[in-house]
């Protein structure tokens, strides 16, 4: 079903509750486009560990990391257009489902380079002048041509060009040839959305004007309950029989001006499950070898489970690993024969996971830890019988992780450094040292 | 993993003894001899020698020392021997009976013992002795007694006997052993007398003795 709202304001009578707005910052505050790699947005939370959702009209947002519960950290990346125009990014947090969001917007002006070609006097002196920006002079060559590189801001339509030559003054308007690009973004305030619990969808434009706004509303009703400066917020309800939402706005008039959003509709049921907080158990494997000198090395493999914290923005996680390490040697005994051995360990261990840096799908863990390995040694000579003997080294241990995350899944190296001294009677053996493994880290659904 | 697993994998790796064994005396052979005699022994032992593995210098050693002893008597080189069977002399100083069998190692774990491993038969004695003629000697300068066994059993006699005199004394106290009944004994009496009687003895208290002879100053 599709459904046009027309710009009629359904005002509520009663009370009406209303989340807090973010705080938006971003460094640098606008962007060349083609010299500018990335901005860094820095979203303040009303309140902690509110869930955060964000829309924006061009260009790529992705979270980074979350340095506290009350802080987030996004990059915006500019799209690959060299023409300029306004990028609008909308932030608004979902405090409770039956409060209606309020969104933060912060525009990030993107300048274009471009080179101005003119012909005017030879010799001229020539400089140009876009929105009291002025760029030159440049002298003009025999034949009178000249090129002055310039850089556009948003919304300037033309430029100044001005020619001086024998003591003479000549000033001409040219205009820029500017494709128009959308400024329109929009979101929902949840998704999915929950049928029968209240929705809300989100329009943004720096120069918003409600009596322009169009916006169609494929698979549910809508109602404009609010605007704002530079946004408009609608109350959306599902059809019954509707899976997913789409909508669509533009400016009446204005074809360019156009935005799309999308949105998943569960049952309550459903909810209750994807509502769910998300998982916070982990399970990861990872093989590789250790080594600690002499004939103290050999391989490792272990499995671990981790818990997330519910603390310190999830940074921290208690694991428990087992793992397996082995380690053999052969030698000769002086005036015997020769002998084999071969310590066998199995490595139980707790450790502390602190997630120390987190960029796009790269991630680095430090961890700290410690156990016991019991472990058995045996050995094999051609002069006495052979024989095992057992016993448990203590361990200690830090390591960092790097690791790049493929949706629930993150692939990882660690570099452990460790002490697990094995002693015996008859052995004087290290387990610990410096362990290299490659694992792979599952978030448990 | 599930507890059982980890429980097996625990069990696996630690469930081992957490000290070496102690030796054991395998077997010895022969397993007897006749007292007085002497004999050469085979002892097969079961031994984990103090080894030590070094992973850090990638090092191996072992500690051969070991003390075997037969009843009260040790015996052997007092070093293991590749493979486990160590090779003894028995000296004849054992008096007839059943002994146990024992072997230590340098590091002090309990002793292995083969109990009532070996038997020293009793030899068999005469029914006396009898004693060469003795010349007139002088004090404190050696001369020579031969002792014969006098009896059925007289030329398997193969042990010792104690030596007296009925003036001062002699030396040494206890005679050589007998070859085939008979021993050649150099000895000293340390006083002058006119009229010396030298007695032979065995365990049995049969005995033997010389004519009076003088032993000048």
């Amino acid at each position: 079903m599709r459904r046009s709202w027309p710009a009629i304001f359904l005002l509520f009578a009663w009370r009406i509750a209303f989340a807090e707005a973010p705080q938006v910052s971003i460094q640098p505050s606008s962007v060349v486009l083609g010299s500018t790699a990335s901005v860094a947005v820095t979203v303040r939370l009303p309140k902690a560990n509110l869930p955060l959702r964000s829309a924006c009209n061009t260009g790529t947002l992705i979270g980074t990391d979350n340095p506290s519960e009350l802080e987030r950290h996004f990059t915006w990346t500019p799209p690959d257009i060299r023409f300029p125009m306004t990028a609008l990014l909308v932030f608004w947090v979902v405090e409770e489902r039956s409060a209606q969001p309020e969104p933060s917007l912060v525009r990030i002006p993107l300048s274009g380079r471009t080179t101005l070609e003119m012909s005017t006097e030879p010799g001229a002196q020539v400089r140009v002048e876009v929105a009291k920006a002025s760029f030159g002079p440049r002298r003009a060559d025999r034949r009178g041509r000249v090129e002055i590189p310039i850089e556009v801001p948003p919304g300037a339509l033309s430029a100044q060009v001005v020619a001086e030559a024998h003591g003479r003054v000549t000033m001409r308007e040219t205009p820029l040839d500017i494709p128009h690009n959308s400024m329109l973004a929009m979101g929902f305030s949840h998704d999915p959305i929950v049928r029968g619990e209240p929705a809300w969808l989100i329009v943004a434009h720096p120069a918003l004007d409600p009596q322009m706004l169009d916006v169609q509303l494929i698979g549910g009703h809508l109602a404009i309950e609010r605007t704002g400066a530079g946004s408009a917020v609608f109350r959306i309800s599902p059809e019954d029989t509707a899976r997913e939402l789409m909508a669509k706005a533009s400016f009446q008039g204005v074809s360019l001006e156009r935005a799309q959003a999308t949105a998943r509709i569960t049952s309550p049921g459903e909810s209750a499950i994807s509502a769910q907080p998300r998982n916070h158990f982990f399970a990861s494997a990872m093989a590789g070898g250790f080594y600690a000198g002499g004939s103290n090395s050999g391989a490792a493999v272990a499995v671990d489970g981790s818990y997330e914290l519910p603390v310190a923005a999830s940074r921290l996680a208690l694991e428990l690993e087992v793992g397996i390490r082995s380690a053999s040697f052969s030698g000769a005994v002086e005036g015997l024969g020769s002998v084999h051995s071969s310590v066998t360990a199995l490595a139980i261990e707790l450790a502390l996971r602190a997630l120390a840096f987190e960029r796009g799908a790269w991630v680095v863990h430090g961890r700290l830890g410690g156990g016991a390995l019991p472990f058995r040694v045996s050995a094999q000579s051609d002069f006495q019988p052979p024989f095992t003997q057992s016993g448990f080294a203590p361990e200690a241990f830090a390591s960092a992780q790097v690791g790049y995350r493929l949706r629930t899944l993150e692939l990882f190296a660690e570099l452990r450094g460790g002490i697990a001294p094995a002693k015996t009677s008859t052995l004087d053996a290290q387990l610990g040292g410096f362990l290299l493994a490659l694992g792979a880290r599952y978030r448990i659904r | 993993m599930s507890g059982r697993g980890l429980a097996l994998l625990v069990s696996l790796c630690a469930c081992g003894p957490a000290a070496l064994p102690p030796p054991k005396v395998l077997s010895i052979s022969p397993a007897e001899m006749v007292a007085c005699e002497g004999s050469t022994v085979s002892v097969s032992v079961d031994a984990v020698l103090p080894t030590h593995l070094d992973y850090g210098q990638s090092e191996a050693s072992a500690n051969p020392e070991l003390f075997l002893r037969i009843g009260p008597v040790p015996v052997g080189a007092g070093e293991y021997s590749p493979g486990g069977v160590l090779t003894a002399s028995v000296p004849p100083v054992l008096a007839p009976g059943v002994y146990d069998v024992g072997l230590r190692l340098s590091d002090g774990r309990p002793e292995g013992i083969l109990p009532s491993a070996f038997t020293v038969r009793p030899n068999p004695y005469p029914d006396s002795y009898s004693l060469d003629f003795v010349q007139d000697q002088t004090r404190r300068i050696p001369f020579a007694i031969t002792i014969r066994s006098v009896g059925p059993n007289e030329s398997a006699y193969n042990c010792t006997v104690s030596l007296s005199s009925n003036r001062g004394s002699i030396s040494p106290a206890v005679s050589g052993a007998f070859q085939r009944g008979v021993r050649t004994e150099t000895v000293t009496i340390d006083m002058a007398n006119p009229s010396v009687i030298i007695t032979v003895r065995d365990d049995l208290g049969r005995s033997g003795s010389t004519n009076p002879f003088r032993v000048n100053p």
